[in-house]
């Protein structure tokens, strides 16, 4: 049984778009140990979604590797994707279904056995039992990413994957979140994150991965990446400004 | 194995079931559509007053056409449901193959066939007087052309894998070019040399064909329609696969890209 949950191996990915070639991933290498939350922190089109989609199978890597508990997800996609959920707050919700009869209609995909009990337990969990014959797309976007937690949590997986489940909610929908993640990783399950929200990482994560343009620029815990800004009392935001300029510069001199 | 095969695919089923239930117009599909096509169709047929076979053809005709609408139609709507709500990539995070959704949209298929065969027989005898002149082969044209159903559902599923949103007007262009050449109400021999020629590629014409043949109106091949069924059986299925991999390479799947 391998040590890490999740291991990404030198991932390289280009996709083409008509005559443009975009290099969304540029050998991304980091492992994720059993019962943490790792944080991805990164701008928008840094490659935090095509990363997560690569560690769930969803698309094929050029080159390198996606293990999870040792099985490479790009080969043995079957064998370990019911190892691994997914919470975004990018992806809508199947319109014309309640809560519960979504919950159903996943549980049948996850070929949960006892349907009843897992539904009862996610709503539970996830403090969604006074929605549950609520229409799924009409709850409020706070509720929506407790539905989301929901269904992931149907599965019973090892590996949550958070594509920044705070995105867009107030500030008491977002601190009610993070508790739920915290209870998760209490609960002993293995949590990618990605965020844009620096502060989220400093109270969350484990560890944290700084990705820009497709490559890790830097990657610890969090007090190790807050003395690489050379800033006493620095912040995550300003280790985050401090290396993506240094990039920055770095690659206007190979120019 | 076998359960969660059949677990996944019932999901599809599910959703369909679901969706149907909820809407009252969602019921339009089964019955004011089809009606309307009915009655239209059927009304002209009687007002020509020509050989009363050709009523019954039309009526036959009529309904294995619905064989091969219901099974396209669940199997894409099955993916077009998930990709209007935004949430494929809630979707194909699962373990869910293209082969479960197939499955799911051919149960939900059956149903709303069934309840389209019993209404049209129903009306048909008692407007009509129309009878089967031989049911076992009538049935046997009705499973050879649900089978073609299934396959261009596969063909469309295959192409909005690769091609997402640009694919969906085909799930409404590509029946309707397939019930012109197929010689569902006429004869093929009465389109152009060229078009008969590519209308005999399609299962759907011979099963057509066996339907007009019971009636003495129209000579049939068996070796024909089981070559074309399982040609187009196995080539769809081949495609949509080949699609979902090259789906998945692009990032098109889940719109990553």
């Amino acid at each position: 049984m391998s040590a890490s949950a999740v291991s990404v191996q030198n991932a390289k990915k280009i996709f083409s778009q008509k005559k443009e070639k975009i290099l969304a991933l540029d050998g991304v290498s980091f492992e994720i140990k059993k019962g943490e939350i790792f944080g991805l922190l990164g701008p928008n089109g840094a490659g935090k979604t095509t990363l997560i989609s690569a560690i769930c199978g969803l698309i094929e890597l050029d080159s390198g590797s996606v293990e999870v508990f040792g099985t490479n997800v790009q080969k043995n996609r079957d064998k370990v994707i019911g190892e691994i959920n997914l919470v975004t707050g990018f992806a809508g919700v199947l319109r014309g279904l309640t809560v519960e009869e979504l919950l159903t209609y996943y549980s049948y995909l996850y070929s949960v056995k006892d349907k009843k009990k897992a539904i009862e337990n996610a709503l539970t969990l996830s403090g969604l039992l006074e929605k549950r014959n609520q229409l799924a797309y009409t709850l409020s976007s706070g509720y929506r990413q407790r539905f989301y937690i929901a269904k992931a949590l149907l599965s019973s997986p090892k590996v949550l994957l958070m594509d920044e489940p705070t995105v867009g909610l107030d500030v008491e929908s977002a601190l009610k979140i993070r508790k739920l993640i915290e209870e998760l990783k209490k609960k002993g399950l293995t949590i990618l994150l990605t965020t844009h929200y620096m502060i989220e990482a400093e109270q969350l994560c484990d560890k944290v991965a700084l990705i820009s343009k497709g490559k890790i620029i830097a990657l610890g815990t969090v007090r190790q990446l807050k003395k690489l800004a050379k800033k006493p009392r620095a912040s995550l935001e300003d280790v985050f400004l401090f290396l993506t300029r240094k990039s920055l510069e770095e690659d206007e001199d190979e120019k | 194995m076998k359960n969660e095969f059949f677990s996944r695919s019932y999901s599809q089923a599910y959703k369909n079931f679901k969706l149907l239930f909820k809407n009252p117009f969602r019921w339009f599909d089964v019955t004011f559509w089809p009606l309307i096509l009915f009655f239209s169709i059927t009304i002209f047929a009687s007002y020509l007053e020509t050989d009363p076979r050709i009523l019954a053809v039309v009526i036959m005709g009529l309904i294995g056409w619905r064989a091969v609408y219901h099974p396209l139609m669940e199997i894409n709507t099955l993916y077009m449901e998930e990709y209007w709500s935004n949430s494929l990539g809630h979707f194909f995070i699962t373990p869910i193959k293209p082969i479960e959704i197939v499955l799911g949209g051919t149960i939900s298929a059956l149903m709303k066939f069934f309840i389209v065969f019993i209404m049209y027989y129903l009306i048909a005898v008692f407007l009509y007087g129309f009878s089967f002149a031989n049911f076992p082969v009538f049935m046997a044209a009705i499973f050879f052309l649900f089978l073609f159903g299934i396959s261009i559902g596969m063909l469309i599923l295959g192409l909005m894998f690769k091609m997402a949103s640009d694919s969906f007007s085909l799930s409404y262009t590509v029946p309707d070019i397939a019930v012109l050449i197929s010689g569902v109400y006429y004869p093929i021999s009465f389109l152009p040399l060229p078009v008969q020629a590519i209308a005999l590629l399609l299962p759907s014409a011979h099963a057509f064909n066996l339907i007009k043949a019971s009636l003495g109106l129209a000579e049939f091949s068996w070796v024909a329609l089981i070559i074309t069924t399982i040609a187009w059986l196995l080539g769809t299925y081949l495609f949509m696969q080949w699609a979902f991999r090259s789906a998945k390479k692009s990032g098109k799947l889940v719109r990553v890209m």
